[in-house]
């Protein structure tokens, strides 16, 4: 219900301001139009009509599964998203995955050896990974990986090969959070008093902390993997831009660049629904590890 | 099977930068098989932690610095960690805890939990085996509905099936010696009285031998064989425990016995006249909505229904039962932090929700349970004393300091603490500061919320002192709320029994105890575990 809510509002919101922001006609009819050509596309698609009307004609049009058609590539706005979806799911997917191979096991080994060596090191290994740009990672990346040593493709997005470097790229990014949840997660379960229950039943090491701890410490792991899981949905623009991936994030900043007004609108709300959908999984997730959120 | 546990010269130590603290020292005990021990002492005497080393659970900062630890002629002390973990933790030495609301994993199951202790050393079992031993255990530890509990989580289970749970836990690979740390401080007198007999009815049944501990002796003498007093990280007197609370030979056991004692004896100079009604309460209740699950009606848990009495002034009125009885409501509600949903309070024959705020402040004041977190830690303790009297703007800072000053010698602390910090406080005299806080108001009603179950036996002794000299020299009225009947029986004069927001009983204190009328009563009464002066009287 609160999703449904949080939705409707969003949508009245973007509708609003990017009415608001940009004048339609204008960027319908392009630059260099004359006034009277602006007059005339305002007439003829209806842009001089108040906007809450035009916004719930557009609300029961988006309802009955049409998405407007997009001025810059005049093409459906809904089979221009599911040409360009697939991409960015695969690459989100799979840079998050990475994030998970990286971030868990850095944050358990920390955790380990808490103010250690080895704790400094997961620690700094994380911190650079956060510091860099994402767009200079991926530059240097494909220089090294591509260029230098040809193991990957440089740009592209024919097979799942070609995702490998851009989801080690935008998933690197995410790691520090993740790692740094997982270590202060672990060593709080590490105090717990269920953890000295076990430990004077005869529990100690990896069998420890993987019967006992690990379920307890991953709870807040999982709701910021899905925030992560969000951001890599929609936040891909400079990654897909790098590595030439046809995706959603260009295909928003394109639009954006273009004024295109219909499909700006559908993704903005795509990606916020995508969010709160993730957030809403990673709820149902954490009541299925979590049996007192039940 | 001939095993025993010898502990010599124990030595256990704090790091820190500047090198070691001893915390426990000179600490020595044989443990026979089938005997059972107890270990008592104030917190902090280092009775857990001698417990602790023997299992190798010291906290990080803490190590064992010195002395040996022989079970059957095998120093533990010197044992790889894997070795003791596999051959002793759990399997011939088991511990239970304080605690049970939190010692159980709250994400999985009590079967799975059991299970999996079991498979820890008894490897390559099969899933129905283990399954079959942890309903067995469940059985042995008198849980009721066992194929239900095996699928139910922790937090679905009460304090005192969780320490069952936990005991079965313990017990599950048959260990030879078993720990128990205060097992049942965390809980009820009913269930703790059930839960003793428990012990003791399985140490029998698998041939244990006990190690308990606890800062209360007349639980202890209801377990041990034997006894060993700790204070300040040494032993100061042990022998066989009916000796012990005989003729003890030290000051500090007597001073122990003393507080249980004078607590036994109940105060003669409580009996005043009754005077108008003070404070009167009306056909009071209150009802709390349950957090609401999916597709499911509310639920409605009644705490407090239909309560009616009245206090009279300069009288002291206990109201007494277990947790989730609802007398801390109905203390909330007197206190006007609560609104009942009928009924009525006078005070004075005004009624409470007319009173203004800075008014009702001045008439009634609480002091709370846990003199620990009721204390903002970032105030200095002058300004937690006086900022009843800042909130009220009447008077200069001058004025304001004078009676802070004034409460602080009330409550027999030094001035000089008016400039300390809550966490540089112990227990007792944080206590002692709420009471000032209470105070400074010049209330006519103190609400006292289990004002010393946070705090050990001889503390809570002075607490009660304290408070009793405060009661003449203030004649303040005082309604005490507490589980503990005897702390009840020394400070009250009146007495209201509690069940399940209902009155079962009241009456005088002293009617009440030595004649109770309603079953729960005798039921509580009869957990209480007391220790009886003897009849010389070597006391003065």
């Amino acid at each position: 219900m609160v999703v449904i809510a949080v939705a409707l509002t969003l949508s009245f919101i973007t509708f609003f301001l990017l009415n608001v922001a940009i004048d339609p006609a204008q960027a319908v009819a392009g630059e260099e139009a004359e006034a009277l050509e602006i007059e005339q596309v305002r007439q003829q698609y209806g842009f001089d009509r108040p906007i809450l009307i035009r916004y719930f004609e557009w609300f029961k049009a988006v309802l009955t599964g049409d998405l407007g058609i997009s001025y810059y590539w005049n093409k459906p706005v809904g089979s221009l998203l599911l040409e360009r979806a697939p991409e960015t799911i695969t690459l989100a997917l799979m840079s998050v995955m990475v994030t998970i191979f990286i971030a868990i096991p850095l944050g358990i080994c920390a955790a380990i050896n808490p103010n250690s060596v080895i704790d400094r090191m997961c620690l700094g290994v994380a911190v650079s990974f956060q510091a860099i740009p994402n767009f200079w990672l991926g530059l240097v990346m494909i220089i090294i990986f591509s260029v230098t040593f040809p193991i990957f493709p440089v740009s592209g997005d024919k097979t799942y090969f070609h995702f490998i470097l851009p989801s080690i790229v935008l998933g690197a990014s995410s790691v520090p959070p993740v790692m740094r949840l997982m270590r202060t997660g672990l060593l709080d379960v590490m105090e717990a008093d269920y953890i000295r229950t076990a430990r004077s039943n005869g529990f100690f090491g990896w069998k420890l902390i993987l019967n006992h701890a690990m379920r307890n410490a991953l709870l807040p792991v999982v709701s910021v993997l899905a925030v992560q899981l969000g951001h890599k949905f929609g936040g891909s623009v400079i990654t897909e831009s790098v590595f030439s991936i046809n995706g959603l994030g260009r295909l928003a900043l394109e639009s954006i660049l273009g004024a295109d007004i219909p499909t700006v609108q559908i993704l903005v709300f795509v990606f916020a629904f995508t969010f709160l959908i993730l957030n809403l999984l990673a709820d149902i997730l954490n009541a299925y590890l979590d049996p007192r959120l039940r | 099977m001939s095993y025993s546990l010898i502990i010599n010269n124990l030595e256990i130590s704090v790091k820190s930068l500047i090198g070691y603290k001893k915390i426990v020292s000179d600490f020595n005990l044989t443990l026979h098989p089938g005997r059972k021990l107890g270990i008592v002492g104030e917190s902090g005497s280092g009775k857990t932690l001698s417990m602790l080393a023997l299992n190798r659970l010291l906290p990080s900062q803490i190590e064992v610095t010195g002395g040996s630890i022989f079970f059957n002629n095998k120093n533990l002390n010197n044992m790889e960690k894997k070795e003791f973990y596999r051959e002793f933790s759990g399997k011939k030495i088991s511990m239970i805890f304080q605690e049970p609301m939190t010692a159980l994993n709250p994400v999985y199951t009590i079967g799975k939990q059991l299970r999996q202790a079991f498979l820890i050393h008894n490897k390559g079992i099969s899933k129905k085996l283990s399954e079959e031993r942890a309903r067995s255990m469940l059985d042995a530890v008198k849980l009721n509905r066992i194929e239900e509990r095996m699928r139910q989580y922790p937090h679905q289970l009460s304090g005192g099936q969780r320490q069952r749970v936990l005991i079965a836990l313990a017990l599950i690979n048959e260990p030879e010696i078993l720990i128990a740390d205060e097992p049942t401080t965390a809980l009820d007198v009913t269930v703790q009285k059930e839960i003793l007999e428990l012990i003791n009815e399985l140490c029998l049944n698998f041939k244990m031998s006990l190690i308990f501990i606890s800062h209360d002796l007349g639980v202890i003498s209801k377990v041990s064989d034997e006894i060993i007093v700790m204070k300040d990280g040494k032993i100061i007197e042990e022998g066989l425990t009916k000796k012990i609370l005989k003729s003890p030979k030290k000051d500090y056991t007597l001073g122990l016995l003393k507080c249980l004692w004078k607590l036994e004896k109940g105060n003669p100079s409580l009996y005043t006249d009754k005077e108008v009604p003070f404070i009167e309460v009306k056909n009071i209740n209150k009802e709390y909505q349950l957090p609401n699950r999916f597709f499911s009606k509310r639920k409605k848990l009644s705490a407090v229904e239909d309560v009616s009495f009245s206090v009279f002034k300069g009288e002291s009125v206990a109201i007494v039962g277990e947790s989730g009885s609802g007398k801390t409501t109905i203390a909330k509600i007197i206190n006007g932090l609560e609104y009942p949903d009928s009924g009525e309070i006078l005070i004075n024959n005004c009624p409470i929700n007319k009173i203004d705020l800075f008014e009702r402040a001045r008439l009634i004041q609480p002091i709370f349970q846990d003199p620990y977190s009721t204390l903002n830690p970032n105030h200095t303790i002058g300004y937690v004393i006086s900022r009843p009297l800042i909130i009220q703007k009447r008077f200069s800072s001058k004025e304001i300091y004078h009676n802070a000053i004034k409460m602080l010698k009330l409550v027999e602390l030094p001035a000089t603490f008016f400039y300390r910090f809550p966490n540089q406080l112990s227990g007792g005299q944080r206590q002692r500061v709420s009471i000032a806080r209470a105070l400074i108001l010049e209330p006519q009603l103190l609400i006292c919320d289990e004002p010393t179950s946070a705090l050990d036996v001889t503390i809570q002794d002075q607490i009660l002192d304290l408070l009793e000299n405060l009661k003449k020299k203030l004649s303040i009225t005082i309604i005490i709320i507490s589980h503990d009947i005897s702390v009840v029986k020394y400070l009250s004069k009146r007495i209201l029994v509690i069940k399940d927001g209902k009155i079962v009983e009241s009456g005088f204190t002293k009617e009440v105890l030595e004649n109770p009328q309603s079953s729960y009563t005798k039921e509580l009464l009869s957990s209480v575990f007391r220790i009886f002066p003897p009849k010389r009287n070597f006391i003065n």
